[in-house]
């Protein structure tokens, strides 16, 4: 039975977060063996990344949900990420020579007599993940006012493909979520979202990545899908490459209007933690 | 029951306190070549240790050793009664990693700053870094 509701108070979510771990010893850091991730510009195609591990990478936005009611918690935005002037090129240490592996690789240093190239961005172009998506709840239309909760569906992908002439597979890691929600507003996020029923949520609850119109109309919500990558040679290791690119995924079209009632599926008997109840 | 911190400025300061106790420590092993890494062992939970042992016996089998302190920038992911998550910026561009005879070893992309996500995990007398992982995604730093 469909019953009309008022919309009662809004319950504030508790932070998602996405981590993305790597295992780097101090040493490691220290010695400069691991590679950190620079922020691309924006634009939402495949392209190779000019910038250095300590260099390009042009510097992102710093502001983790402009106009947005993003999530306190974990979605905190870009600010650019490497520092410093390196001018040896880019891209993640791989060695050649014998008895070398890539995790080695990682930390050698050029005069320990490897042959030392660097493999970019640009090298990878042609390994191109399947495009993510992103879904919303309600599904295409929102109530001005009242969170929508717009969330990614991104995994990791391994591409296999060829690299310096060899057979090589390159895994993708989705790191980041650029969200434009078409009002004027977007968000940079680390969190990629889920469903309220995944979240433990309630309808129109807020979550990490859920985003509030506060104007009717039609809007466009576009997403690019913020990812790093790592290669590997011949069933090697997978050594990361600096720098991220990013991918567009579907855009959402959707109508936002002014509503003080909500159409919610079940009334409060067959569902207490349903919106009002 | 009250809840451990009644804000997040509390989870903050406790989260910094270990885990400025944590690096204080690395960088003592560090500019001590890697010798007696066990020190880190009440600053660190096992599985973070034996990781880092390994990293500090690299730099002991190298002959190698570091000088200088690095410093860092804490902010809270989130934190409960029993674990604080937070993002750390390490600053590194004091720190240096030299042989012997006084020659840098470190890589020329080496960067001067890098950010990990940190948990503590908190327990009734002390806290220790549970897990120190490399951020690498957009970084804040």
């Amino acid at each position: 039975m469909l019953r009309l509701l008022l919309v009662a108070a809004l319950i504030v979510s508790a932070p998602t977060s996405r981590s993305v771990p790597s295992a780097c010893t101090e040493e490691m850091v220290l010695s400069g063996g691991c590679t950190s991730a620079t922020v691309e510009g924006g634009d939402a195609v495949l392209r190779g990344d000019s910038g250095g591990p300590a260099g390009g990478g042009g510097r992102g936005s710093g502001d983790s949900a402009s106009g947005s009611d993003g999530s306190s918690g974990a979605g905190r935005g870009s600010s650019g990420g490497g520092a410093g002037d390196d001018t040896d090129g880019d891209g993640a240490l791989h060695c050649k020579g014998e008895n070398a592996t890539s995790s080695e690789c990682a930390w050698l240093q050029p005069r320990d007599g490897y042959e030392v190239v660097m493999v970019t961005m640009s090298d990878i172009a042609r390994f191109r993940p399947a495009p993510a998506q992103q879904r919303m709840e309600p599904d295409g239309w929102v109530v001005v006012g009242l969170p929508a909760n717009i969330y990614a569906l991104a995994e990791q992908q391994v591409v296999p493909g060829e690299l310096l002439g060899s057979p090589a597979e390159v895994r993708f890691s989705p790191v980041g979520y650029r969200w434009d929600y078409g009002d004027g507003t977007s968000a940079s996020l680390r969190a990629a979202g889920s469903t309220w029923a995944a979240l433990g949520l309630r309808e129109f609850d807020r979550t990490a990545t859920s985003h509030v119109y506060r104007r009717a109309g039609s809007f466009t919500i576009t997403l690019n899908v913020v990812y790093r990558a790592e290669y590997r040679i011949e069933q090697g290791d997978f050594v990361p490459i600096s720098g991220t690119l990013a991918l567009p995924a579907n855009e959402l079209h959707i109508r936002a209007g002014s509503a003080k009632t909500v159409l919610v599926d079940r009334d409060c008997a067959r569902n207490p933690t349903g919106p009002g109840c | 029951m009250a809840p451990r911190f009644a804000s997040d400025e509390e989870a903050l300061a406790a989260a910094e306190e270990a885990y400025a106790a944590y690096i204080a420590m690395v960088d003592t092993i560090m500019g001590d070549g890697g010798k007696d890494p066990e020190r880190l062992m009440p600053l660190a939970s096992q599985e973070l240790y034996e990781r880092e042992a390994e990293g500090f016996a690299n730099v002991a089998a190298k002959g190698i050793h570091a000088t200088g302190k690095r410093t860092f920038v804490m902010s809270l992911q989130r934190f409960s009664d029993s674990e604080i998550v937070a993002y750390v910026c390490d600053d590194i561009s004091q720190v240096d990693l030299i042989d012997s005879e006084g020659n840098s070893t470190v890589l020329p992309g080496r960067l001067s700053t890098y950010e990990f996500e940190v948990t503590v995990a908190l327990a009734d007398r002390h806290s220790v870094v549970q897990s120190k992982t490399l951020w690498k995604g957009d970084s804040t730093c």
